[in-house]
């Protein structure tokens, strides 16, 4: 096995607003080596963004909380971190691409001095020399470098996002974090950036946690993918093994949920019910009011991930192959 | 953009043309007669009506608003009858000081309440939250006068550390500055205090933290910039209503300044001198007001100047 980069032990996040707790994160486990590309997925509301959040130490303050766990980086504890030591860490070794790049850039600062800001930081750059680098960045990311003196507003969404991925890769990373880093773009933009990650992935051997609920997203990035439901993963293993025989039903439902472009227009599939309420979740297993399989043990215990092979791993007492 | 400013200069030439006929027209309608108020209780019906030829007072009032919008034009501000002077040196006299005084207020007003909304902002639900909120209301709600009494009472007759009058050493201008700036320092702590609010909530803050920025930096620089935006626009109004001088302070305090000066005009029915304030003071109170547009679209890029 590959060296581990980055290892997350039973971590527990919750918010907590106006006496009202919200369970994000339930005794999660995840870890990524070195190169890997690592697709987490999952329905809206099922602690992706969290627990990103969380490894970087950037949950929102007196309201979100690490109630339990660990996040190992390179084999160092991140929670135990002061905020300062941690900003050493944050945008040099772990970097982090956002969701909606039309909310993640500042409004008031240029393109080049957001991206150059990395440099100055980390790399003791002068204003000038930051500026040249960011230059160059923009370049690499296409996005011509005269651009640099130009606000988030006078760019698409798209080259938004390019500018986002562009300071995010400065210091090349050896971890970056993707969330959803192409929902809120053009089915066409969407390709470029992924074309671009999937080739600077390759340039840098950055390692990649790629947040998504995009199935095709990580079909076409990543070796391994983790399915969360309700903060907690269910089925983990190489992608292969996992598109091509999940064992999980939350899994098989998410597989069948995906829109066939071809054949008779069919009733669209979904999963029956909602999103598991993170302010009060069920007992035993997190999808058992869902899940057509559901048994008593189900609503009484929680499945522990159980080892199928080498590359799948599912949480689940009524597992089956096939869809 | 400089076409644009150009516009706004037109804009500002037809504003203060309705100032002037307003000025024009409302120490008219005051009452009392300027003429028997420069003359001796002792003139006689001739004497009165001698001093309104030679005031002018005795033409048609078109004829008298035209012959003074020309001679401002020339630069004649005209003649002030109870200080037997030209208004153009009176003002020039009283305008630095309340240039001083503005300046001041201003000044100490920001240094007080900008941090303070700040930190309140950051600090959300802390006691030091409560107690710029406490301040914000207490500011934006306290009479003027009676704050400026107090201080009087407390710093300039109990304590004794405060001139109360005057306006020549330093410490002169230390109440009457807090005073005028009070409730502009509570208004500015809780605009800030909501900026901040909401800006930290957004995205761009996250994602320059997860840039490793530290939490300082990106409070101070990036996180207050955006907050700062509509605070410049009430910095530059206060400015410019605080250059109009205020009547209240600079009475209670006896600062020579506009104010003050606008005050006597007023009483002594000094026709030309209260005309030509109100014009200059509508002139500063446009351009500031200007100046803090200018200033607004240079920092946030995506509003228009208009």
């Amino acid at each position: 096995m590959e060296q581990e980069l980055l290892k997350i032990t039973d971590l527990s996040v919750e918010y907590r607003v106006g006496g009202k707790v919200s369970k994000a994160v339930n005794h999660l486990n995840l870890t990524i080596h070195k190169g890997e590309a690592l697709g987490l997925v999952g329905e809206s509301g099922a602690g992706k963004t969290t627990t990103a959040l969380a490894t970087l130490g950037l949950l929102p303050e007196k309201v979100g909380y690490v109630t339990g766990g660990s996040v190992e980086f390179h084999g160092e504890p991140l929670l135990k971190k002061k905020d300062r030591e941690l900003s050493k860490i944050r945008g040099k070794q772990i970097a982090m691409v956002f969701q909606n790049p039309l909310t993640s850039l500042n409004p008031l600062f240029t393109v080049g001095h957001q991206i150059a800001m990395v440099y100055q930081k980390h790399e003791k750059m002068s204003k000038k020399e930051a500026m040249e680098k960011a230059d160059e960045l923009l370049k690499m990311v296409g996005i011509a470098s005269y651009r640099h003196g130009d606000y988030p507003h006078q760019f698409s969404g798209g080259m938004r996002q390019r500018v986002g991925i562009a300071a995010a890769l400065a210091c090349s990373p050896e971890l970056l974090i993707c969330d959803e880093p192409t929902t809120a773009l053009d089915v066409t933009i969407q390709a470029q950036i992924l074309e671009l990650m999937k080739n600077l992935q390759s340039e840098y051997s950055t390692s990649l946690l790629m947040i998504t609920h995009n199935l095709g997203i990580i079909a076409e990035l990543c070796q391994n993918v983790a399915i969360m439901y309700a903060g907690h993963v269910v089925e983990y293993g190489s992608v292969e093994e996992v598109f091509s025989h999940p064992m999980h039903w939350y899994t098989k439902g998410l597989l069948n949920a995906i829109p066939k472009l071809t054949g008779p227009r069919e009733k669209l599939e979904s999963i029956p019910g909602m999103v598991a309420n993170s302010q009060n979740l069920p007992e035993g297993c997190k999808f058992h009011p869902r899940c057509s399989h559901c048994t008593e043990q189900c609503k009484e215990a929680v499945p522990e991930l159980v080892r199928i092979n080498d590359n799948h791993y599912v949480a689940c007492y009524h597992m089956e192959v096939g869809v | 953009m400089w076409r644009k400013i150009l516009n706004r200069f037109i804009a500002t030439i037809i504003v203060l043309i309705g100032v002037s006929v307003i000025a024009f027209a409302l120490v008219r309608l005051g009452g009392g007669d300027p003429a028997a108020l420069v003359l001796p209780d002792t003139a006689t019906e001739e004497q009165i009506e001698e001093q309104r030829v030679k005031m002018g007072l005795d033409k048609p009032l078109v004829v008298q608003y035209v012959t003074y919008i020309s001679n401002v034009l020339h630069g004649d501000l005209g003649y002030s009858y109870h200080y037997n002077m030209n208004v153009s040196k009176l003002i020039a006299y009283r305008l630095p000081n309340t240039a001083r005084l503005a300046l001041f207020s201003l000044i100490i007003s920001l240094l007080w309440s900008v941090p303070l909304g700040l930190i309140a902002g950051i600090k959300k639900g802390t006691p030091i939250d409560s107690f710029a909120m406490l301040f914000a209301i207490v500011g934006q709600s306290m009479s003027t006068v009676w704050l400026s009494l107090m201080l009087i009472l407390i710093f300039g007759v109990k304590l004794k550390w405060l001139p109360t009058q005057g306006y020549e050493s330093f410490k002169n201008i230390i109440m009457p500055g807090i005073c005028q700036g009070f409730a502009f320092s509570a208004n500015v702590t809780r605009m800030l205090r909501s900026g901040m609010i909401d800006v930290l909530q957004e995205d761009h803050i996250t994602a320059t933290r997860a840039r490793g920025i530290g939490k300082f930096k990106v409070y101070t620089k990036y996180a207050l910039k955006n907050a700062l935006v509509p605070v410049i626009t009430i910095i530059g109004s206060q400015f410019g209503f605080l250059m109009a001088g205020s009547i209240l302070i600079e009475s209670v305090f006896g600062w020579p300044g506009v104010g003050e000066l606008m005050m006597t005009a007023i009483s002594s029915r000094d026709y030309q001198l209260v005309q030509s304030i109100l014009l200059i003071s509508a002139f500063i109170f446009v351009i500031c007001n200007l100046l803090a547009d200018i200033a607004y679209t240079l920092i946030d890029k995506r509003i228009e100047f208009n």
